[in-house]
């Protein structure tokens, strides 16, 4: 069964216990979920960058992807982070859910993130047909088609690419 | 072609270099030089200066020569005969910091039992593998007797974690290459023979919360090793840090660089 779970992160309470202000709220899927959700975006190109605020190079480099995936959004790209965050030991879900509005917030980020609830990535891995390596943005064409994986970070130009790759029509990709 | 007539992994080199055996060279030969090995390599013919990839079942193209640390040379001699671990490791990464007890305590308790282990460093990018005072980031700040030292990064990491590790520095990420070593952890391991029978993961339970359902790759090839048991070759998918090559320089891995094609879903 596909799960995908909009989950809301905890409000901040005022000194009443109301509602002072609400955060987005930040969807969580396992990979079920996850490989609805990109067939719901089936004909949408993507770039589905794989992080962690964990992962000093991934966070590093999604300012170049956020620049990207808005000089890009009208022409039709989209720009999914999937955060890996549950794979390290300690990272829980009710922290992740708690602390990830705050840390985009600070970095600046308003991509859209997307927390993976497996803390075991090896099935997302293997549906990948990519080890986990963080960070890898995986680049999907509108067809459906994994067209390419850039592992390691990225610089701006290099999204710019995968960007162009994600956008390149059917078969003009190759 | 290499003439590797002895299973040598390893063999001796000054510091982060990897030279291969020129034409003709034994491996029982005495090993040049590097200076008269570098000019022996400059007389052949650049399309065979890049080794023959690492594959499953097969023994390196070519001794893999690092020094460690302390700019000591690693002896072939250290490695022949012996069931072998190499692991890229990093002091960086958090998903290496993830393994780094349970991987610490298989280093442990399987050098105990003759097991070899060969950690290595290959994380040039991010200034892990600098010879000479700390780049920013540095996990673990060095004291003044390691700063005086070379690596003081790495001597400093090993120090505040208390890990058994001797580790060589891959300066230039050939080994990393020639391994087609892409993450940190990523463990390859060696039978007596010198062959290569498994590669990936240390556990398939990096978050500690599968129990009795884990995988215990590592330690299940070298109990089966160390019991006399035939290994078929075989790897799973490594999870980990993207190695921190130099930029500009593309990554071994699926034959297809840093930037692999994909495949439909």
């Amino acid at each position: 069964m596909s799960i995908l779970v909009s989950a809301l992160a905890p409000a901040f309470q005022g000194c009443g216990g109301e509602s002072e202000e609400k955060v987005e709220a930040i969807p969580v899927v396992d990979l079920e979920g996850l490989q609805q959700l990109l067939a719901d975006k089936r004909g949408t190109p993507l770039l589905l960058n794989l992080w962690a605020t964990w992962c000093a190079p991934c966070v590093a480099e999604l300012p170049d992807l956020q620049k990207v995936a808005r000089a890009h959004a009208a022409d039709g790209l989209e720009v999914i982070a999937l955060d890996v965050e549950l794979m390290a030991p300690k990272a829980t879900l009710e922290g992740t859910l708690a602390q990830l509005p705050g840390f985009l917030a600070e970095k600046g980020i308003d991509l859209s993130v997307v927390i993976y609830s497996g803390e075991d990535v090896g099935p997302l891995g293997e549906w990948l047909g990519e080890s986990i390596v963080l960070p890898v943005t995986v680049v999907i064409g509108a067809d459906g088609e994994i067209r390419a994986r850039h592992v390691d970070s990225a610089t701006e130009q290099e999204f710019e690419e995968l960007a162009a790759l994600a956008l390149a029509a059917p078969g003009e990709h190759r | 072609m290499h003439l590797l007539t002895s299973v040598s992994l390893f063999s001796a080199l000054s510091l982060g270099a990897v030279l291969v055996y020129p034409e003709g060279l034994r491996a029982q030969d005495p090993v040049p030089a590097p200076a008269e090995a570098a000019q022996e390599l400059a007389k052949q013919d650049p399309e065979k200066k890049e080794p023959k990839k690492l594959e499953l079942g097969e023994r390196p193209s070519m001794p893999l020569m690092l020094s460690d640390i302390d700019g000591q040379p690693m002896r072939s001699r250290e490695l022949d005969g012996h069931i072998t671990v190499v692991t890229f490791w990093a002091t960086r990464c958090p998903i290496m910091q993830g393994w780094e007890e349970r991987y610490a305590a298989i280093h442990r308790e399987y050098t105990e039992r003759g097991v070899k282990f060969v950690t290595i460093n290959s994380n040039v990018g991010n200034g892990e593998v600098q010879a000479e005072g700390i780049a920013k980031g540095a996990p673990v700040e060095p004291t003044e007797e390691e700063l005086a030292k070379p690596y003081p990064e790495i001597r400093a990491y090993l120090r505040g974690k208390e890990l058994p590790y001797r580790v060589l520095v891959d300066a230039e990420c050939k080994v990393a290459d020639l391994f087609q070593a892409r993450t940190t952890p990523h463990v390859f391991v060696f039978n007596a023979a010198g062959e290569l029978v498994y590669k990936g993961l240390i556990d398939d339970d990096l978050a500690q919360k599968k129990g009795d359902e884990a995988n215990h790759h590592l330690r299940d090839v070298l109990n089966q090793l160390l019991e006399g048991e035939t290994v078929e070759p075989f790897a799973t998918r490594e999870q980990g840090c993207a190695i921190k090559r130099p930029r500009g320089q593309s990554a071994a891995g699926a034959g297809a660089g840093r930037r692999g094609r994909g495949r439909g879903r």
